[in-house]
């Protein structure tokens, strides 16, 4: 029967120690499974914050296009408002996001699942690590900034849809920042007493994370100037 | 080798709170959900006697009732108000916390693990995390009950403007439809946490030799549902978000303007109720789909073990699954035929809707083909596998009915609706559940289930059920509109018998349910020990003891065959375990 014939390894699962697997990595032998298993799960976490932001933009583009009868004329009209946004301090602080990223891609490719950072280049990796630290907390800081530069000249969530749809957008994206900020803040502060490839492991995932919360910020900022 | 033989024993030193209750293990967790799953069905089928007693015998008084809300019940005698909190609650609980739980997070967490021949699930925690996140939402849920003016009375769709312009617009609307909210986004966390986890399982923990092709069927469709409630769960969540937005901060994504309500008109302007539809319904499709794939996973399982008969058409049952899975998320338009959307757009959904009957179709005949010229058994859970199929005939035909938009326009919001809606969901969801506890029970619990109570239960039921939803079909074709609470026009007055007949259907097999409750409790203790392999069957949780000890398998299992290999065998019996060595083969 065909149902029978043998299988290549390669046909198998994911791989045999599964089995004897330890919770998180404090094995090199495991390393590369668990490093495997994690970056998976980030990634379908961060499919399901995608369409999370999905949801989102289609109900702005639908509420965008919606028409408001008029009984008097008997025409239609609108109410998507005109946004002013402070496009100089977004773009500084997608700077800031950019570089927070990129600051961790640094110590991303800088940190060894093998050997402890103080052995070898720990001082530098601290250096970006704060850097990635400082930079991610100033994003989150500008953005707060953007706020309130938007309610000090009177816009709430209340004035219109597509000023609110601003707010929804940006604080539902800084609030996933702010994860990936905090992770950071974590590896930083607890990262020096973890096992190398323990450590390399929440390296990855965050530096990825992050990535991805910048990717998103891009997509979130062109959508909301120009769509 | 006991070499080998290394179990983790760290969780047996554990003390009782990690244990059992914050316990990241997977069959714990299962089970977990399992008695979630039961208490909400528990809560959800009280709350449908209520409504039909009160559907059927509109002014009478139900003893007592005026004691779980004074205003809702005044002298236990049912408000059309109160119905329609009932009515929401009762749809709440049983789509989201048992239908949508059950067969997923309570099977698929403690089976998944074992059919795929892991210890394990990915992320334990994240399991853990998920399971308690749900409990909130449950409580949070059943809150309603009993602050403000009862649960929200906008049903568990919770259309606008009604759900989104607060309380001013009928009880429950104010502080019942926001803790509405906050439940169902919070479900909304729990189900993509776990999700996550059943994707990242199932691609990343099978034994060596559990080759794609070697899989059950189960692990396949719980792996689906798994991305499509992954998909869909987060659009909820972004709906609801919203939603709350419109409620208590001002927005207006869902009202339209110059809404009058209670005479008075609202400060929204320019939204759209058709939005909220949209976004609804693009979760509230698959939604329906994730109740009743893990369904077709169970039953192709149990059909084919009792007919001792390989599954007829592994990879095309697998392609279905993919198929509908895929089809699912392209037809949601079909809720929305009568509301206001461009008929052009309407004629859009009606193909996929139509298109989406086709896999179904053949799994059904696939089904039946696997039960042709096998050796039947008919235990309980087979007979409930069979109830399956029957039963999701019967409401699906009701569906390709709905999915034409001339036809529809008629049928919408009438009780054919709530009868197709039941069958194929209520019905054939809960007999996929029903198939599993009668099949796995004995792994689960270590002790078989009573068989001749459980035949019983299966006969009464499976005629309480056609005696319960068939008429309903009949009611919408005589035009009986749905979430009414009492029939006065005179159409309708002379359906009242009907409505009659049903309630006595719904409340004695009602009672028959809890033959099963006695059965699966009086089991626990006084049932027959179960041997590792009661149902002689191939898949892998099979060869492990009943209960799995912690860490799941004595040894790691090698998989070397099919998980459907039932048949002549050359050794002396009629199936080959997958994990048997490769000597042991099928007869040509
Ligand atoms: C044969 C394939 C199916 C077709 C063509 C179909 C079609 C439809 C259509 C057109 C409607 C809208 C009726 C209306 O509101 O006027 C509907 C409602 C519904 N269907 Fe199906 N359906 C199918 C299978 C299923 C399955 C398998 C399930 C669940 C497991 C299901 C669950 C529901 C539910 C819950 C509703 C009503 C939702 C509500 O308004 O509360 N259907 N179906
Ligand atoms: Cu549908």
């Amino acid at each position: 029967m065909s149902v029978l014939s043998p299988i290549s390894a390669a046909d198998s699962g994911g791989g045999t120690p599964t089995f004897l697997s330890p919770p998180i990595g404090c094995d090199e032998a495991e390393f590369p499974i668990l490093l495997r298993r994690y970056r998976l799960g980030l990634a379908l976490f961060v499919a399901a914050i995608g369409m999370l932001f999905v949801g989102f933009s289609s109900a702005y583009v639908v509420r965008r296009g919606i028409p408001i009868y008029d009984a008097g004329t008997g025409g239609y009209s609108t109410d998507w408002e005109p946004l002013r946004l402070p496009i100089r301090l977004l773009l500084f602080n997608s700077c800031l996001l950019i570089c927070a990223s990129v600051a961790m891609e640094v110590v991303r490719r800088k940190t060894s699942a093998f050997v402890y950072p103080s052995e070898t280049n720990g001082r530098e990796v601290t250096l970006w690590l704060s850097a990635s630290l400082l930079l991610g907390t100033a994003f989150l800081l500008g953005q707060g900034i953007a706020w309130h530069a938007l309610v000090s000249s009177g816009r709430f969530l209340s004035t219109g849809a597509r000023t609110a749809f601003f707010y929804v957008l940006t604080s539902t994206h800084a609030l996933h920042a702010l994860l990936g900020v905090l992770a950071v803040a974590a590896i930083a502060s607890f990262g020096a007493r973890i096992s190398p490839a323990r450590r390399y492991v929440a390296v990855d995932l965050t530096a990825w994370y992050l990535h991805a919360m910048t990717l998103l910020w891009v997509y979130l900022l062109c959508f909301l100037l120009f769509a | 080798m006991p070499s080998q033989i290394q179990l983790r024993s760290s969780s047996e030193t554990k003390g009782f709170l990690r244990k059992y209750i914050f316990s990241t293990n997977h069959k714990t967790v299962g089970i977990q959900y399992f008695f979630l799953s039961l208490f909400a069905v528990v809560v959800g089928m009280a709350l449908s006697w209520l409504m039909r007693i009160h559907v059927a015998w509109s002014g009478v008084r139900i003893f007592g009732l005026e004691h779980l809300s004074a205003a809702g019940a005044p002298g236990g005698v049912i408000t059309p108000e109160y119905y329609l909190s009932l009515m929401t609650l009762h749809g709440t609980i049983m789509i989201f916390f048992v239908l949508t739980l059950a067969p997923q997070n309570a099977f698929g967490n403690y089976f998944l693990p074992l059919q795929i021949g892991a210890e394990e699930t990915a992320f334990p925690i994240v399991n853990m995390l998920s399971f308690w996140t749900t409990l909130v939402a449950l409580l949070v849920l059943l809150a309603t009950l009993f602050v403000g003016d009862g649960p929200p009375i906008s049903g568990w769709t919770a259309y606008p403007p009604m759900s989104a312009v607060g309380k001013d617009a009928g009880p429950g609307l104010g502080t019942g439809q926001n803790l509405w909210i906050i439940s169902i986004g919070i479900f909304c966390i729990a189900s993509v946490l776990s999700s996550i986890n059943f994707i990242a399982t199932f691609m990343d923990m099978r034994c060596k030799g559990m080759a794609l092709m070697r899989l059950p069927l189960t692990c396949w469709a719980w792996f689906i549902t798994a991305i499509m409630s992954l998909l869909s769960f987060a659009v909820l969540l972004a709906a609801v978000l919203l939603l709350l937005l419109d409620r208590t901060a001002g927005t207006s994504f869902f009202v339209p303007a110059n809404l009058l309500v209670s005479g008075k008109i609202e400060p929204h302007s320019g939204g759209s109720p058709l939005l909220w539809q949209h976004l609804f319904w693009f979760f509230g499709h698959p939604e329906v789909y994730i109740t009743i794939l893990p369904g077709f996973g169970i039953v192709s399982h149990v059909l084919s073990c009792f007919s001792r008969k390989p599954i007829l058409g592994y990879k095309l049952v697998l392609g279905c699954m993919l198929a509908i899975g895929f089809l699912s998320f392209i037809v949601w338009g079909h809720h929305m035929f009568v509301s206001g959307m461009s008929p052009f757009s309407g004629f859009l959904f009606s193909i996929p809707t139509i298109v989406i009957s086709l896999p179904a179709t053949i799994t059904t005949l696939l089904w039946l083909g696997t039960l042709w010229g096998g050796r039947l058994q008919f235990s309980t859970s087979m007979m409930f596998g069979l109830g399956f199929v029957s039963t999701f005939v019967a409401g699906g035909l009701g569906g390709i009915l709905l999915a034409h938009p001339a036809v529809d326009s008629y049928l919408h919001a009438t009780y054919f609706v709530v009868g197709h809606l039941h069958m194929v969901m209520g019905v054939s969801a809960i007999f996929a559940i029903f198939a599993a506890i009668y099949f796995w029970y004995p792994k689960m619990f270590g002790k078989m289930l009573n068989e001749r109570l459980g035949l019983i239960h299966f006969g009464l039921t499976f005629i309480g059920v056609y005696c319960i939803f068939m008429p309903m079909h009949l009611l919408g074709f005589a035009g009986n509109p749905r979430r009414y609470a009492i029939l006065s026009d005179d159409f309708l007055i002379r359906l009242i018998p009907l409505h009659q007949f049903i309630t006595v259907a719904a409340l004695i097999t009602g009672a028959v349910q809890f033959l099963f409750l006695f059965n699966l409790f009086w089991s626990l203790y006084r049932g027959e020990p179960a041997p590792a392999n009661p149902w002689s069957a191939t898949s892998l949780e099979w060869e492990t003891s009943s209960p799995p000890p912690i860490g799941n398998f004595r040894r790691q299992p090698i998989v070397n065959h099919g998980a459907y290999e039932y048949g002549e065998t050359n050794i002396e019996r009629d199936f080959v375990m997958q994990s048997d060595p490769e000597s042991v083969r099928m007869k040509a």
